[in-house]
């Protein structure tokens, strides 16, 4: 039997996965840390939010926007960590707008970047915008909270909402 | 709370249901049933060509959809009453008439044509340039556009279906599914009558339908949308009690109503977090009833859904419907988004089960009129681009034998149960495989189009609304998606850690079904000739 068919490049999604991972500053994936999982999942919904298309359908669920599919290519690449170092090495087209795209994105989220708590409000704001018709933060703000009734217990919540309403038009919302 | 914080809803008609009995009827969802749409979903079968092996599964979307609505209003009264889905005051009847329509948009034959417009709509929007602004992460060297592309751009660009279809879901867009059944509901909804109907109603605006549309099309937020999209919803439990009954196949009752009872919704909290759930669980007492509800779906499933002769017609109708397509015979979603743009909603009307067989009848009757201009245009830039994927002897003779119900030769068949992170696949593996399909074919001398594989690899406890056999892969089997369930303490576990549940030793088994069909009997004997002597 012809070797190719288990190596077939089957793995192409993961591996422009993991170039944009790499580009936002992740150096290899681990999925045993929740706070890990919910970082990947809120940061490609942001690159996808600034224009940036991976493929990944988002729905609501109790953390905010999560991708199933996008778990399941997670888990791929954490299971083989070739894909990912294959995945950095890529060649992209229109490389040099996706990488200042990204830029954007880090220096917009600075030390938030880590926060896996603040990118889920940012995250859960642009989507509860961009699913309905509230167009003002203390409308969206007041759906999050009534949503995630846990997020009233985060210690300066309001600055963080506040903080997130303001980066909304950059991921278009 | 009491249960007066329920919405109080008038019901002004009963319609007799063979599975749940007497279903009541507020006088806008009167008025929804009696719209020619929803009319349409009588000659839409739930089961698509299952009825081809068990007669009585003869039931249809219409059906089904009332059902859904029946069994989504008890799990808002339940929740209600434990003081969830209580943030506006017409959640209710929101939800019901989300339950209702949900399959307004379904394509003839339910999933079996669906999977075909929704694979061409995908591969073309694939090949369109990302809108203004946007960027599609491609590697270095992929093919961009292609040929027809242009046509489509400009036709979804002033597309007013499409643009709604973009603007109300634009957290799934990057998946370009935009053809998907419960996507098309919102374009079915808010292009024809049901919209007036429900905007006369005097009970919402178009705000509150753009949320029905999205509860629909699961790009809503909240508890409304698991009450349609999650392990535990109204459309799972509709259609395992109605296709069990109408198939008289036993094995799919569970008890719907101990579940219902114990349903509740919790937040993970920090010691328990989990970000792949809908909140919506089941306490400790229901926990046999949800087991049993996941063997029931299991069984149903391995004996009914994927009953080896009804995937050989489910096979051919895709294929035919594939062929077809092509040809500008049959509408892609880029043909049925222009009609409804032109307002030509007696067109949709009539894009039901009938118009397939219709079709059918047609090219069986006069051959030759396969290779006519097809009158769909956007589909018929499809053969534009390159060859043919199916040759037009092969479609009409499947399609004669859909007609006359002339099922495929079984070659080889092979189901086990295997661990899911095993590596060893199943002894017919290898013979779906490209070059392994080639050479056998050539070795065989037959043509390649009639060696007709199946692939299902099915997780136990884990099983979708349905999953369409063509698109297998695609479907999702994560922990994520497990059912979890509330102890006494009021902690939550998944049922699949649970060492005193069943479904923990199932969880991580599949149920492999690997398949060959062929045309005829000397076909299978000289297939069997060369793949006896295959190696693996």
């Amino acid at each position: 039997m012809d070797e190719s068919w288990e190596e077939a490049d089957e793995y192409r999604d993961e591996k422009i996965l993991s170039k944009i991972l790499n580009l936002l500053g992740i150096e290899s994936i681990d999925m045993d840390s929740f706070d890990n999982r919910l970082k990947y999942q809120k940061l490609i919904y942001l690159v996808q939010n600034s224009g940036l298309s991976l493929g990944y359908g988002y729905n609501w669920y109790v953390r905010g926007p999560y991708s199933p599919p996008l778990t399941q290519d997670l888990f791929e690449i954490d299971k083989n960590n070739q894909i990912f170092e294959s995945g950095k090495r890529l060649d992209l087209q229109n490389e040099q707008e996706i990488v200042k795209r990204i830029e954007t994105i880090k220096d917009l989220l600075g030390k938030n970047i880590e926060n896996s708590e603040f990118l889920e409000v940012l995250a859960s704001l642009i989507y509860l915008k961009k699913s309905s018709a509230r167009s003002d933060c203390a409308s969206l703000q007041k759906r999050l909270l009534a949503l995630k009734p846990r997020l009233n217990q985060t210690s300066d919540i309001e600055g963080m909402l506040d903080k997130a309403c303001k980066m909304l038009p950059s991921f278009g919302a | 709370m009491s249960s007066a914080d329920v919405q109080d809803l008038e019901f002004v008609k009963n319609i007799f249901d063979n599975v749940h009995g007497f279903i009541p009827l507020t006088q806008v969802e009167c008025d929804i049933v009696n719209h020619d749409l929803f009319q349409r979903l009588r000659n839409i079968k739930q089961l698509g060509l299952l009825e081809y092996v068990f007669p009585g599964a003869i039931h249809n979307r219409f059906n089904h959809s009332l059902g859904v609505m029946h069994i989504a209003d008890k799990m808002v009264v339940t929740l209600q009453k434990k003081e969830h889905l209580i943030e506006s005051s017409d959640t209710r009847q929101i939800i019901r008439l989300a339950a209702l329509l949900h399959d307004i948009g379904h394509y003839p034959l339910s999933h079996i044509i669906e999977v075909p417009v929704r694979k061409d709509a995908k591969t073309r929007f694939h090949q369109l340039p990302p809108p203004k602004g946007h960027l599609e992460v491609k590697i270095l060297g992929e093919e961009t556009e292609s040929e027809g592309s242009e046509q489509i751009a400009t036709l979804t660009a002033r597309s007013s279906g499409h643009t709604l279809n973009h603007q109300l879901h634009q957290s799934i867009n990057d998946s370009l599914d935009y053809a998907h059944h419960e996507r098309m509901a919102s374009i079915v909804i808010n292009k024809s009558g049901i919209k007036d109907i429900l905007l006369d109603s005097g009970e919402m605006d178009q705000e509150r339908i753009n949320d029905i549309c999205r509860i629909i099309a699961g790009s809503h937020s909240g508890l409304e949308m698991a009450i349609i999209h999650s392990e535990l919803d109204a459309d799972r439990f509709d259609y395992l009690l109605r296709d069990s009954k109408q198939t008289g196949v036993i094995y799919g009752l569970f008890d719907l109503d101990q579940i219902i009872r114990h349903l509740e919704y919790l937040e993970p909290t920090t010691s328990d977090p989990d970000e792949g759930t809908s909140g919506l669980c089941v306490g400790y007492k229901g926990q046999k009833a949800v087991e049993d509800y996941l063997l029931a779906r299991y069984f149903l499933y391995s004996t009914v859904i994927y009953q080896k002769t009804s995937i050989g017609f489910h096979h051919m109708a895709s294929m035919v419907y594939e062929g077809l397509l092509e040809r500008g015979f049959v509408p892609s979603y880029f043909d049925l988004i222009e009609i409804f743009d032109k307002g030509h909603i007696g067109r949709y009307m009539n894009f039901d089960d009938s118009f397939f067989w219709e079709t059918l009848k047609t090219i069986s009757s006069d051959p030759e009129k396969i290779e006519e201009e097809g009158k769909y245009q956007c589909s018929s830039t499809l053969g534009a681009i390159g060859e043919y994927q199916h040759s037009s002897d092969f479609i009409i003779e499947c399609s004669k034998r859909l007609l006359m119900r002339r099922p495929l030769k079984l070659v080889k068949e092979e189901q086990a149960i295997v661990q899911k992170s095993s590596s060893t696949s199943s002894g017919l593996a290898h013979l779906h495989y490209g070059p392994a399909i080639e050479t056998i074919c050539r070795e065989a001398d037959i043509p390649k189009e009639w060696y007709i594989t199946s692939k299902i690899e099915q997780d136990i406890t884990e099983l979708s609304p349905f999953v369409p056999l063509d698109d297998i892969d695609s479907y999702i089997r994560l922990r994520s998606d497990s059912i979890k369930i509330k102890r006494s303490d009021s902690s939550t576990k998944f049922l699949i850690h649970d060492p005193a549940s069943i479904v923990q030793f199932l969880a991580d088994k599949q149920l492999n079904i690997f398949t060959v069909y062929t045309k005829d009997v000397d076909y299978k004997k000289r297939i069997c000739e060369v793949i006896n002597n295959y190696p693996n």
